[in-house]
């Protein structure tokens, strides 16, 4: 192996395979010419558009009218309206400060070197307890003089951050609910497991979306109606539970008899046996596909746009229609693309290491 | 052997004519068996025999057709929901160990006490760590399962088994994937607690252990018991048939 | 020693498992049925406050709707039940001509990102992460915008070459066109080329020896081949779109909505299929070095026919699901206005009122694409296995 080779030494290996893997054969050569035109071709472009003939800072539409390049006045002038949307203007520091509060959270959260700590739950837990509530005030208002935002009006990235995150959580609760359910020994419940699996899995998104907006007003009493985002909140969950549902039970098979055998035997029930035992193996084994469908169902909640809704992708595309800025779109687009991959790369990197760091045995120490 | 108040207590475990078959195979073909109070018993015989299978069904992790099997004055029946009891009662050891991966040995030991007899989490490691201590992997109570030799994790196991107090304690091969140098360190472990006087009942090819602990040796074949007789008798005895052959089976791969 | 204090009492009938397991199932059944009569009964009474009706009769009545475009030439007039037909067809379209590119430039990408050529791999990698991270929906309406806003008017159409525009208008292109018997007689010749090439390999059982060697004969269908070619090349007119008001006329065109579905579904999917294709590839030559090495060209074409095809049965199933999401992916061609089926369910709900019926019969119609596609994998599985695979 070469990690066991001295580094200096490596590193000159290294540099030579990628020369040769540069020119080494003719093919190489032949690709290398014509991939390094295509760069020759397209960065410079890029580069100007983005950065040298660019417009930047908050100077308003004229200003772009002369430059080639791309117009970030435009998303300085809108960069509040993308991220906030309808959310009342003078209170969007509310929003910010709640989106804060609860990325921190996340960030607290995710750090695996406290979850081996003594207490870890309950610290945790009371996080979550304080943090939760806090973005909830923040976001509602109507205590402590803030003024009352009703929820039909949460819109752009507060709206993405808290349909994608409500989302994976209780769809993560419902799916081992399932998947233990498929796994059941009660036929009737085992079938309709499986019926709710299959049936998800084989329709889109948007039709679940559509029967959250359309159907549930029908087939429920009018008092029992609940907001927009609420339906489209629990359609996401409905929707992304029989994926991770799916992928558990892979995990719950890929556990060994023995587990099982060895958590009764010394008298655990079965949910005792599940919470303690089972399940925690389940969740580290799935991990990665888990994740997977972290960073779909993030993507999907810009689905919501097509129930008329105002996610980050629906205020953005209110953006781009003003007449003022018209026939600017591209900044737009690649700003908001921008903050999505932050966020889908951000969720991949963190499982990754993650992952690594479970590999090595780190978590147990 | 001692008759030692046998007359006034229950056997620990009875069987009375137990078939079990999976499918077509008949693992359990017949099993008559009491085993009384502080017993040690070993059961032997080749692969595929049913000794796994008769000591499994005891503390319910296979299902039987027909007989019944007590342990104590409880029967153990999956109809009437009698095994949740059986299992406060018995423990058990498998060949594999089947440790918890993700907990550490103090807690691989500590969460049956917590969630099944009710303790705290520090009452429970205190209570544990003696018995950790007793199998001598008392200083490596921290550590993970994979951090541990096989030899010491087949000792937790029998640890997180013992802690819980069961009355009757089941071995499962606790041996046959242990590497050479390490089966003695399990052995002498088990031989100590022989001499507790708990109840044992051992599935394993040990014969050394056998003469030296086992108050009565079964020898099962095809799901029968061929022979059941104190140690002496079996290896001191002519042998016929079956267990001759098992003899010179094991005489020869030994 | 004594008997232990506690004395056995047999559990009460509730603790017993069967017991229990009826409890439970139909408890659950009856909470079904319950939730069932609930929504029924709301649904009733919520429709008849709006003087609404359940039931599947409107099917057969008229729709006064136009669709942008239609495969199946549906117009305003024809029944709702022709719009459903008409919104599968072109659901069916866009997700099949984005099936077939979406896999070249899957396979593509996915070898290059094993290639020994260190910018090749680079440029593949910073694709796949690029597109797989930002939604499709984004995607499309990114190319939809940039079609419909950046591209010029149809008088000031790019012409990459002689009878391609490229406008708001979408993809405008020359078309052949051949009289009805030339079109008989192109097809017949299409359907012999395709009669001679499945008869191949049947053929090499047949006893009549000769007969066998005429059918396989290779000359043969390139014969056959070359008979259509100058069929058409000596009947067919070529029919050059021209720019007439607004538009163009004559030639052949790709709607706006349809070319950003397709780019948005093709370039998006490739990333999943082409991730799919890596990992086929390094499962059958279990490591990047091997794989570097056996891509690497140089050892060439014995390699890659030894390996492609071992990957590309461990890819199958995985694409197969790829090819599900496409056709379930299609349809957030609602957003930027495709008349696809699910478009065309959110038109007919909003003349209707009937959104329970329409909604169950997008689902039943999306369901019946996913049985199909997981019957044939089924089929392959069962034919790669029969192949001792």
């Amino acid at each position: 192996m070469s990690a066991a080779q001295p580094r200096g030494r490596s590193l000159k290996q290294a540099a030579r395979g990628v020369f040769k893997g540069l020119f080494g054969t003719p093919t190489n050569i032949v690709l290398t010419l014509i991939i390094g035109a295509l760069l020759v071709m397209i960065v410079p472009t890029i580069f100007r558009w983005t950065i040298l003939d660019s417009v930047w800072g908050n100077v308003g539409r004229e200003a772009c009218a002369q430059a080639s390049g791309a117009c970030w006045a435009f998303i300085a002038a809108k960069a509040r309206l993308i991220v906030f949307g309808r959310y009342p203007y003078d209170d969007q520091w509310r929003a910010l400060l709640a989106m804060v509060i609860f990325l921190g959270a996340m960030a607290f959260s995710a750090d695996w070197r406290r979850w081996r700590r003594p207490h870890a739950g309950r610290t945790l837990a009371i996080v979550w307890l304080i943090a939760l509530p806090a973005c909830a005030v923040l976001m509602t208002g109507g205590v402590f003089g803030l003024r009352y935002v009703e929820i039909d009006r949460w819109s752009g990235l507060p709206l993405t951050l808290m349909l994608s995150a409500f989302g994976i959580l209780f769809a993560l609760l419902f799916s081992i609910l399932l998947a233990l359910g498929r796994q059941s020994k009660l036929p009737v419940v085992r079938w309709i497991c499986i019926a709710y699996i299959e049936l998800i899995r084989g329709v889109p998104l948007i039709s679940i979306l559509f029967m959250a907006a359309l159907m549930l007003p029908i087939i429920l009493p009018d008092e029992l109606v609940v907001s927009k985002i609420l339906r489209a909140q629990i359609a996401f969950i409905m929707f992304f539970a029989a994926y991770m549902a799916e992928v558990l039970r892979g995990g719950l098979q890929a556990i060994g008899k023995g587990q099982y055998e060895a958590a009764d035997t010394i008298g655990l029930t079965y949910w005792q046996g599940m919470r303690r035992i089972i399940l925690p193996q389940v969740l580290r084994l799935t991990i990665p596909s888990l994740v997977n469908i972290f960073i779909s169902a993030f993507k999907d909640t810009s689905l919501v746009v097509i129930i008329s809704m105002h996610d980050l992708l629906g205020t953005t595309n209110a953006a781009i229609i003003d007449p003022e800025w018209l026939g600017i779109y591209v900044e737009a687009y690649v700003f908001t693309a921008m903050i999505y991959f932050l966020f889908c790369g951000g969720i991949s990197w963190y499982s990754q290491s993650l992952e690594r760091h479970l590999k090595s045995g780190g978590a147990r120490r | 052997m001692t008759m030692q108040a046998s007359s006034v207590t229950l056997p620990a475990v009875t069987f009375e004519d137990v078939h079990k078959h999976f499918g077509t195979f008949q693992a359990l073909d017949g099993i008559d068996l009491t085993v009384r109070r502080g017993e040690r018993i070993v059961v032997f015989g080749p692969s595929g025999s049913g000794k796994s299978t008769l000591i499994r069904c005891i503390n319910g992790l296979e299902d039987f057709q027909r007989g019944r099997i007590m342990v104590g004055d409880i029967p153990v029946d999956h109809r009437l929901g009698t095994v949740p009891l059986i299992r406060r009662k018995v423990g058990m050891v498998f060949q594999q160990f089947n440790l918890f991966p993700h907990l550490s040995i103090i807690e691989n030991c500590t969460v049956g006490l917590v969630m099944t007899r009710g303790m705290s989490e520090q009452q429970a490691r205190a209570w544990a760590i003696e018995f950790l201590v007793r199998v001598r992997v008392g200083d490596q109570a921290h550590k993970y399962p994979s951090e541990l030799s096989g030899g010491q994790q087949q000792r937790v196991a029998i640890a997180r088994a013992l802690c819980l107090q069961p009355e009757v304690m089941l071995f499962d091969e606790p041996t046959s994937s242990l590497d050479p140098e390490m089966v003695k360190e399990v052995l002498d472990v088990m031989e100590e607690l022989a001499d507790s006087g708990i109840t044992m009942i051992c599935v394993t090819h040990e014969m050394g252990f056998a003469r030296a602990v086992a108050d009565r040796m079964v020898f099962m074949d095809h799901g029968r018991i061929l022979h059941d007789e104190v140690p002496d008798v079996i290896f001191n005895q002519p042998r016929t048939g079956r267990l001759k052959e098992f003899f010179s089976h094991v005489s020869a791969s030994a | 020693m004594t008997v232990s204090s506690e004395t056995y009492r047999a559990p009460p009938f509730w603790r017993r498992p069967a017991v229990r397991g009826v409890l439970i199932q139909a408890g659950l059944v009856l909470g079904l049925i319950g939730a069932t009569w609930f929504f029924v009964s709301n649904a009733v009474v919520n429709l008849a406050k709006n003087s609404l009706t359940m039931g599947f009769d409107f099917l057969w009545s008229n729709a006064s709707f136009e669709l942008g475009e239609s495969v199946t030439g549906f117009a305003a007039g024809d029944s709702f039940l022709d719009a459903f037909y008409a919104g599968i067809a072109n659901t069916l379209a866009v997700s099949i001509i984005s099936i077939v590119a979406a896999t070249i430039l899957g396979v593509v990408i996915g070898i290059t990102r094993l290639a020994s050529n260190p910018l090749a791999r680079l440029l593949s990698g910073g694709y796949v992460e690029l597109v797989r991270n930002i939604p499709l929906i984004l995607q499309m309406m990114f190319w939809y915008a940039l079609i419909t806003r950046s591209f010029p008017s149809p008088r000031r159409a790019l012409q990459p070459f002689e009878g391609l525009f490229l406008s708001n208008r979408g993809i405008t292109f020359s078309t052949l066109r051949l009289d009805a018997l030339h079109l008989w007689l192109v097809g017949g010749l299409a359907v012999l080329l395709l009669v001679l090439l499945l008869l191949r390999r049947p053929a090499r059982a047949l006893k009549a020896q000769q007969l066998a060697a005429f059918l396989r004969d290779p000359r043969l269908p390139l014969a056959v081949l070359a008979a259509m070619l100058v069929l058409v090349a000596f009947t067919a007119t070529l029919d050059v779109p021209k720019v007439a008001g607004f538009n163009f006329r004559g030639g052949a065109s790709i709607t706006p909505e349809f070319t950003a579905v397709f780019f948005g579904l093709t370039i998006y999917s490739a990333a999943f299929i082409a991730e799919n294709v890596r990992s086929g590839i390094l499962g059958v030559t279990r490591g990047q070095r091997e794989a570097a090495s056996a891509l690497g060209l140089r050892p060439g074409p014995v390699m890659r026919l030894v390996i492609l095809p071992q990957a590309l049965r461990v890819v199958v199933p995985p694409l197969a699901s790829q090819y599900l999401n496409i056709v379930k992916n299609s349809s957030l061609a609602v957003a930027i206005g495709y008349p696809d089926i699910m478009r065309v369910a959110t038109i007919i709900i909003s003349e209707t009122g009937k959104a329970i019926e329409v909604i169950a019969i997008i689902m039943a119609i999306y369901l019946t694409f996913s049985l199909i596609i997981s019957y044939l994998m089924n089929v392959y599985n069962r034919s790669i296995m029969a192949k001792g695979g």
